[in-house]
């Protein structure tokens, strides 16, 4: 479903400087697979998600990324999306004046479109909406809110996955999705994502930690460091990760 | 006349305009304190960013006016245009109105010369006082609409206790377009005003107006302003007795080649007076927006809260914003502060958002349209507040 190979790729700052962050990074996630990129601070790990999704700054240099057949760059970030490319930002920004429900009913209809579908009934949108509420455990108070404005970062990671289970992608990029979350937040938020698998849905958890990995399952692990993948496992890798860090398995790369 | 010896040809048309009418004394001294100075221009204090002897160089005539967003608000309806002035069809209780053969006077001409000269070439009928008493249930509407040269003078007097809602519409076709506004809030009366300009890239409006706020009294402006070749809403507020509360907002949203222009000067001569401002501008490429803001503080002003914000977007490479806000205080005991922003949309919110799937314009309209809409957040008419949002995004969604 997604397949990258030998992916070379640079961060440009506002100054036109250019770093080699991806050094050759090769990583095939099957459709109803659910792969985890785990990897220490400095890695690449943002990068991925990032230029995955078409984020200014991140300038692909060589290689190749095809989601469901199509080279993934060619398409603008609006594009990717309505394909079904969803990433769950580490930091969630802010929308002002733009209320949750607004938000996400017009990202819902403007992917709709680029599909050439039907916008969605607001009697549809409202069940929709107040259903997934209720299985997060979100106010509805909340959704008439302005899109993160004011909100904890729990409850933005909250809405991360709020969108995600509205806007139904077809692939999921969840990046550090625990961070910022107690542990009662990081069940509910996971019950979501579980809630999501399915045989026609990929999906790439980016954590540091290994926590996450104990209740979003992995089918595999992937150790990325300085910009590639350099160990690839079962969920058992995980825990050999916690138990004994980064440098363990690095050195064996190296 | 002694500034006819270098008068430009717009100078000399705007003397022959003068000399053609009925003289008395006092269009005789409006005209004076414009002569005195002529046409403004860059170099004169206030009109740096709006040289308005070089924009009427030139001017378009005869296009149609843009369309009016409040046509089918329910109200009286004031109108100026190419043809003069046509009054309501009927009269709703608590307004009275009379245009007058006598010039009316306007007051404190010499420190608004451009005023001074809208009032002089104000010809009657185009000169018309109107006055509230109690309060209205319905808005006023006052519509300035044309595409020729023309100049108005109104004056709005709302009664002790009384309470108004005054909706002008400022269209342009071309030609330049002058008026001059006087608003009276007795004590304990309050005047809501809200201002929508649109006019053509070959128009030049200027709109000055002056407000007295009595004790107790609330003044409330909102403006939502498209520019022109060259467009400047100038309001000159003073607070003579205590207790008064001001709130003078307004947002411009400028595409290439126009150029709107907010000049405001708060004068609190009393103390436990308030004034709120904000103004936000959005500005495309080639577009140019003005914001002059003013507050004086006098010695005996204590207890003066004023707050003073304008914050500016520049849509694209190529706008400019050029904004001078000032407080002047000689008061030990208030509460003033400005802030003054001009910058760029994020671009970690445009790319969550097209993340999500929305693409890149609507994504960039919707920001701007947020940010603009908290300029309209102090009208106190839901029906007029959603018109102005509509109008905002509108544009942004057209021209984004």
């Amino acid at each position: 479903m997604l397949s990258l190979k030998d992916l070379t790729a640079d961060v440009v700052d506002d100054d036109e400087n250019a770093t080699q962050i991806l050094t050759g990074l090769s990583l095939d996630v099957p459709a109803g697979e659910v792969h985890a990129i785990m990897g220490p601070n400095g890695a690449g790990k943002s990068t991925l998600s990032y230029l995955l999704t078409g984020r200014d700054g991140y300038e692909p240099t060589g290689g190749t990324a095809m989601f469901d057949g199509e080279e993934l760059f060619e398409l603008e970030p609006e594009a990717r999306a309505a394909k079904g490319l969803f990433l769950s930002f580490q930091y969630p920004l802010e929308i002002p004046g733009v209320p949750v429900m607004t938000f996400v009913r017009t990202a819902m209809n403007a992917q709709r479109k680029a599909r050439g579908e039907d916008e969605i009934s607001a009697p549809d949108f409202l069940k929709k909406a107040r259903a997934v509420a209720k299985q997060l455990k979100i106010d509805a108070d909340m959704l008439k809110r302005p899109l993160n404005v004011g909100f904890s970062g729990g409850e933005k990671k909250r809405l991360e996955i709020f969108q995600m289970m509205m806007l139904e992608p077809r692939f999921l990029i969840l990046d550090e999705t625990d961070s910022g979350l107690d542990i009662d937040a990081l069940k509910v938020v996971a019950e979501g994502v579980n809630a999501l698998r399915a045989p026609e849905r990929g999906m790439l958890v980016i954590t540091h930690y290994q926590r996450l990995l104990d209740h979003i399952q992995p089918d595999k692990v992937h150790v990325l460091a300085a910009g590639k993948i350099i160990k690839t496992g079962g969920p058992d890798l995980a825990l050999r990760l916690e138990k004994e860090g980064y440098d363990g398995v690095l050195a064996e790369a190296a | 006349m002694n500034a006819l010896a270098t008068s430009t040809p717009e100078e000399v048309q705007i003397a022959e305009r003068y000399n053609a009418l009925r003289n008395d004394a006092r269009r005789a001294r409006a005209f004076e304190a414009y002569a005195d100075h002529g046409l403004p221009h860059r170099r004169v204090e206030g009109w740096r960013w709006s040289d308005l002897r070089v924009a009427l160089k030139g001017l378009g005539r005869g296009e149609a006016a843009p369309k009016d967003p409040f046509q089918n608000v329910d109200a009286a309806v004031f109108r100026f245009d190419d043809n003069g002035f046509t009054p309501p069809k009927s009269r709703p209780a608590g307004v009275r109105w009379i245009s007058q053969l006598e010039t009316p006077a306007f007051g404190g001409a010499e420190e608004l010369p451009m005023a001074a000269l809208a009032a002089a070439l104000a010809d009657d009928p185009s000169a018309v006082v109107i006055e509230i008493g109690g309060e209205l249930a319905a808005p006023l509407r006052l519509v300035f609409e044309g595409s020729g040269d023309r100049f108005h003078h109104v004056a709005v007097i709302v009664r002790q206790g009384g309470a108004a809602h005054i909706v002008e519409s400022h269209l342009s076709g071309g030609g330049f377009a002058n008026t001059a506004l006087e608003f009276e809030v007795e004590d304990g009366a309050r005047l809501d005003r809200t201002i929508y300009q649109a006019g053509v890239s070959e128009s030049v409006g200027l709109v000055t107006a002056k407000a007295h706020v009595g004790a107790g009294s609330n003044f409330t402006q909102s403006a939502l302003a498209f520019g022109s070749k060259l467009s400047r809403l100038e309001t000159h507020l003073s607070f003579q007795k205590s207790g008064g509360v001001a709130v003078l907002d307004g947002a411009y949203l400028l595409d290439d080649g126009f150029h709107a222009d907010t000049t405001t000067h708060v004068r609190h001569m009393v103390g436990h007076c308030e004034t709120q401002q904000l103004i936000k501008g959005a500005v495309k490429s080639g577009g140019k927006g003005v914001f002059q803001g003013k507050f004086l503080v006098a010695r005996d002003a204590q207890k003066t809260d004023a707050q003073m914000a304008h914050h500016a977007l520049l849509l694209e490479d190529g706008g400019e914003v050029n904004a001078k806000p000032e407080l002047e205080i000689y008061a030990d005991d208030v509460q003033c502060a400005h802030g003054n922003t001009t910058g760029a949309l994020d671009a970690d919110a445009l790319f969550y958002m097209r993340q999500r799937g929305i693409p890149e314009a609507d994504a960039k309209a919707i920001l701007t349209a947020s940010f603009v809409a908290e300029a309209f957040e102090r009208i106190d008419n839901d029906e007029v507040k959603e018109i102005f949002e509509q109008e905002a995004s509108r544009w942004l969604m057209a021209s984004l």
